[in-house]
């Protein structure tokens, strides 16, 4: 028993030295990217690119594959989202069509 | 066929370009509880209070609840198809309504979607649903009357335009009939109805709709229904999206007239929803701000002065009270918030007084101030006699043998309350309405028999009519009983009792 309490007691201390030589912007900002097929790397590279510029942080892809968006891509992070998959495209279609 | 076939093809088109400008960055959340027409939404950090919300497969929602870290949300429509981690949009506008004059003859739930089967009433504008009330440098006091066609409403507690009147009373006494004899009596007026229904019955909607077509009041009345199978958040909205539909005319210099029926069931889908939200609860289980429910709704009820259009919203808001109860939760809030108030009473209408108005506890502060001169100078003394009356007719109870002076007062006690009868489906208009109070208050009635009132009134009025066709459209006109026109009426009467022996107490006869 000893023995586990001082192993928690390292690792905690060990945690805590990797947090202190980190500064916040290091972990970066991780973007959540929807798709129906899953994104190529060099997909993935561009779209790091543009986020990283436009959000001036550094950023981390999480690709997920949503078969129910049909096509294009959504993009989340945070509390944002920027939606540009058919099926909302479609919603919107739908929306506007019968508003007329 | 090619035709509409174009037509088609042009319109996507153009939805389809609406489409290609059409990203960008917006608030989202996810849905980490949902049950019950709530959902507990995470995210949305910048999310406002009343802000709406758009939820998966068209589904929108209010944000009701802003803690730390999640949103309370209530559910517009249905909510089954639901689940968490759904995506909730923020769209930076509050909720509010779309309005204008084509909504008109029109049943439309809180949300302004038509439920008469016919197509979306086009809007004109959009106000929000919840509004600050206008303040007193745009206001004006109360001074017009707005007639609603019941003797004993007009002569005693009249209602004038702008003004809040409660209807309060218990199940079936005939509240709603009042005020639907009141928009019957906007007719000929310049008066839009609106009309809320609060967790009604659906059949009660048609029934309304089918009366107001047949006294041809439908196209200048708004019908919004919140039935009882709707969801409490709509039953919620009801009233504020009816309150922004009159608000629309009152503030285009126009004169509206809203019914909320009713508020009691307001509150229950209020409290519905504050329980569900979590919200603690206070007296009868109702949240801590049920006041400010009532309170910020009927304030929006509004005279505007001549600068700003001089529109006016008057509102009724209806109460049912459970066995009589007025000093319940809800009945003395909303008693304390209006100008006044109209007591139903069960065993009047059983005593076949309809309306069942008890017009000693029913008062309307504004008071004389909307009334039209003819009316302010019979009303004085019909008030006084029906004191009179009510006073001695609880004493007379205990003695048999009665002065000839106290029996005589008692009979025309009799014969007032029987002209304060009438049915729900017969305004009068407030010229005849003068008219018969100012015989009834004169004696003029004394010998009539008391089964033969009613038929004296009608009679009466078209004997006026035919032989003297310019008195009632003088007082219409100059809203005054001149000396002239008493003596002319005086006349009329006499000649009219004369000739009708057959409606005179016998007794009369014989001495």
């Amino acid at each position: 028993m000893p023995q586990a309490v001082s192993d928690l007691k390292k690792l905690g201390q060990r945690f805590l030295q990797f947090i202190q030589t980190k500064k916040p912007e290091d972990f970066g900002l991780i973007v959540r990217v929807e798709s129906v097929i899953p994104l190529t790397k060099d997909q993935q590279s561009k779209l790091i690119k543009i986020l990283s510029q436009k959000l001036k942080t550094k950023v981390t892809i999480e690709n997920q594959v949503n078969k129910a968006i049909i096509g294009g891509i959504r993009i989340k992070y945070q509390d944002k989202l920027i939606d540009v998959s058919i099926k909302t495209k479609l919603d919107r279609l739908e929306e506007s069509l019968l508003n007329e | 066929m090619s035709e509409t076939t174009s037509q088609l093809s042009s319109q996507f088109k153009r939805g389809i370009a609406k489409l290609k400008k059409d990203v960008k960055l917006e608030s989202a959340g996810r849905i980490e509880e949902v049950g019950d027409g709530i959902a507990i939404v995470s995210g949305l950090s910048d999310v406002m209070y009343n802000e709406l919300l758009k939820f998966p497969q068209k589904t929108i929602g209010v944000a009701l609840n802003l803690n730390p870290d999640t949103t309370g949300v209530v559910i517009l429509g249905k909510s089954r198809h639901l689940k968490q981690g759904d995506i909730v949009r923020g769209t930076g506008r509050l909720l509010n309504v779309p309005v204008g004059e084509n909504f008109t003859g029109r049943i439309i739930d809180p949300l302004g979607r038509p439920l008469d089967g016919q197509s979306k009433p086009e809007a004109k504008e959009f106000y929000p649903s919840e509004r600050i009330a206008p303040g007193v440098i745009t206001r004006e006091p109360v001074n017009t009357p707005l007639q609603t066609g019941i003797k004993a409403i007009d002569s005693i507690i009249p209602i004038g335009r702008g003004q809040r009147e409660l209807i309060i009373g218990d199940r079936s006494t005939g509240k709603s009939s009042v005020a639907i004899t009141t928009i019957i009596n906007q007719k000929d007026t310049n008066v839009v109805s609106i009309y809320v229904i609060i967790g009604q019955k659906a059949s009660f909607v048609s029934r309304l709709a089918s009366i107001f077509d047949h006294f041809g009041v439908l196209d200048k009345t708004i019908i919004v229904a919140a039935t009882a199978s709707s969801s409490p958040a709509l039953q919620y909205l009801a009233p504020y999206a009816g309150c922004a539909l009159g608000e629309y005319f009152a503030y285009n210099g126009k004169d509206a007239l809203i019914v909320y029926d009713d508020l009691s069931k307001h509150a229950w889908a209020y409290r519905e929803l504050s329980l569900l939200l979590r919200r603690p609860s206070g007296r009868e289980a109702y949240p801590g701000d049920i006041f400010y429910l009532h309170a910020r709704l009927l304030e929006r009820a509004v005279k505007l002065n001549k600068k700003n259009g001089g529109g006016s919203l008057t509102a009724l808001p209806i109460i049912e009270t459970q066995a009589g109860d007025i000093s319940a939760y809800i009945p003395t809030n909303v008693i304390s918030i209006t100008d006044g108030q109209i007591y139903l009473e069960p065993d009047l209408f059983n005593a076949g007084v309809r309306p069942a108005i008890n017009v000693g506890t029913s008062v309307s502060r504004v008071g004389s101030s909307a009334q039209i001169k003819a009316m302010k100078q019979v009303a004085g003394k019909l008030r006084l006699e029906i004191a009179q009356y009510r006073e001695l007719a609880a004493f007379a109870q205990f003695s048999s043998d009665l002065d000839p002076q106290t029996q005589s007062q008692l009979e025309r006690g009799v014969r007032i309350t029987e002209i304060l009868k009438q049915g729900w489906d017969e305004p009068t208009p407030v010229e005849n309405q003068v008219v018969i109070i100012w015989a009834a208050t004169n004696g003029y009635l004394d010998n009539i028999k008391q089964e033969d009132i009613k038929n004296w009134e009608t009679k009466f009025l078209d004997f006026l009519e035919i032989s003297h066709p310019d008195i009632l459209p003088t007082i219409k006109k100059e809203k005054i009983i001149s000396d002239k026109l008493e003596k002319q009426l005086q006349q009329t009467v006499d000649t009219f009792n004369s000739i009708n022996i057959s409606m005179m107490v016998e007794k009369q006869e014989e001495e």
